[in-house]
């Protein structure tokens, strides 16, 4: 029983509760025909239809949802070839959680059509810990006053405003990372709950006429999150994929290599007798890195950029495609399901 | 007017029923006090009920034997609704008895219907 995929003892306690509002509506139909009372017929009429609906969903979804499976294979189809994700082992059944979790926050790197990539929070996360160092040299060269023998010079006018540029950057990076933080956690919770704990309860309340709208929302809701939601990051990533950018920490490195070896120069400079050449040179220097920096900022704000859309703009888009879904299947089992303003949708 | 308040409050009550089932749970669930069997409860909810039936139809064809025979004593015209109103017993006692006893084997047959229909597609 462990296998299927309503928890130990979820098909029992399905098939215990039809069979119970069965004999509940049988007797309610037998005592609308016995007092001859309409309203009673139609209620234990529609009681039993309900049942047996009931009954047929919970048929129908252990068929769909059981291990490998319809949806799994559905899923596995539309995942792109030469794919290889990595995973906890409770998301290992449903591709698409496994992959939208690599794709956000796995600490391993996954092949994706062929290619090797790193999660977007491992990629945020280098960026991060880069542009810091950036930071805290540039800090540091700020903070040099050179006062040579025949000219004294301070660059703190022309780093601060790059300090500030990454500053600010650093901080939509540090955004981006709680968010995909956030998404890899939601996914979490969906491997776990969807169908071991939504998907039953939504069938154990569609049973009961007092909760059978909550019921079916319940149903669509574990629908919606556990087939609809990770597929829709799998499709981003096939859109993404055809043009995504390849900038990368690595981008960073050239800039904090050129930033250090800018500092030495500068600090040997102050530690010996500066002789002209050396001014010449400090100046060569200068306008080598800050050349190198202003061409980088211009790909860390694209790149930043991007990720922005990786991480805020396309899930939001994610999230009301599943949202108008389980608000479609909401309907389709009768039940409402209404998210604020995506009612008009 | 007296009809629909009638059957506005009988609707109240039917649509409590299964709040009665889960507040008869704790009272009949058979472990400690600690663990909750569901699975035992929901058993003998589901076998009280399929006892339940069989008697509540019985009693039904005994009132509706009762009726046809007052039906028997009385004038014509009062007879014939007399005679209707035993024969709608006695449906309400059949349909009680069959729904209640085969409530079990519907429930698992219904469970089969799209599960059957959505494994032959696959295949």
């Amino acid at each position: 029983m462990s296998a299927l995929p309503f928890g130990l003892y979820g098909f029992d306690i399905a098939v215990l509760l039809i069979s119970i509002m069965l004999a509940i509506s049988g007797i309610i139909l037998g005592l609308g025909y016995a007092l001859d009372d309409r309203k009673l017929k139609e209620f234990g009429k529609n009681e039993i239809y309900q049942s047996i609906i009931n009954g047929m969903l919970v048929g129908g979804l252990l068929v769909l949802f059981v291990n490998n499976g319809p949806v799994d294979s559905l899923i596995k189809f539309l995942v792109p070839p030469y794919s290889q994700f990595s995973c906890p082992s409770y998301m290992s059944s449903n591709l698409a959680i496994c992959f939208a979790y690599s794709y956000l926050a796995s600490s391993l790197p996954y092949t994706f059509m062929g290619s090797v990539h790193i999660s977007l929070l491992e990629k945020i996360t280098l960026l991060i810990s880069a542009l810091f160092l950036l930071s805290t040299l540039l800090g540091a060269l700020a903070s040099l006053d050179i006062n040579l023998i025949i000219v004294s010079l301070n660059f703190s006018f022309i780093i601060k405003p790059f300090i500030n540029e990454i500053q600010y950057i650093i901080n939509i990076l540090t955004a981006t990372a709680v968010s995909a933080s956030v998404q890899a956690l939601m996914l979490v919770f969906i491997a776990l709950t969807a169908i071991s704990i939504i998907l039953p309860l939504g069938i154990i309340l569609r049973s009961f006429y007092p909760t059978r709208k909550l019921g079916g929302f319940f149903i669509a809701l574990a629908i919606g999150l556990y087939v609809v939601f990770p597929l829709s990051y799998l499709f981003n990533a096939i859109l993404l994929n055809s043009f995504n950018s390849d900038y990368n920490a690595s981008s960073i490195t050239v800039v904090t290599s050129n930033t250090s070896s800018f500092e030495n120069q500068t600090i040997s400079s102050i530690g010996t007798n500066a002789t002209s050449t050396d001014v010449i040179k400090l100046e060569n220097s200068a306008v080598k890195l800050f050349s190198s920096i202003s061409s980088i900022l211009n790909g860390l704000i694209s790149y930043a950029s991007s990720l922005v859309v990786q991480v805020f703009i396309l899930p939001v888009f994610d999230l009301i495609i599943t949202a108008i879904t389980i608000r479609e299947i909401a309907e389709l089992l009768g039940s409402e399901a209404f998210f604020g303003k995506f009612k008009v949708l | 007017m007296q009809s629909k308040y009638k059957h506005e409050v009988l609707r109240k009550i039917i649509a409590k029923i299964p709040f009665f089932i889960i507040a008869l749970i704790p009272g009949v669930a058979k472990s400690s006090a600690f663990t909750f069997d569901i699975i035992g409860t929901l058993s003998y909810t589901q076998q009280l009920l399929m006892h339940i039936g069989p008697m509540l139809s019985a009693l039904l064809f005994v009132i509706a034997g009762i009726f046809y025979a007052l039906g028997q004593l009385l004038p014509p015209d009062k007879r014939a609704s007399f005679h209707t109103a035993s024969i709608n017993i006695i449906i309400g006692a059949i349909v009680v008895a069959v729904l209640a006893v085969a409530s079990n084997s519907l429930a698992l047959a219904s469970t089969q219907l799209l599960s059957n229909i959505s494994t032959n597609s696959i295949r």
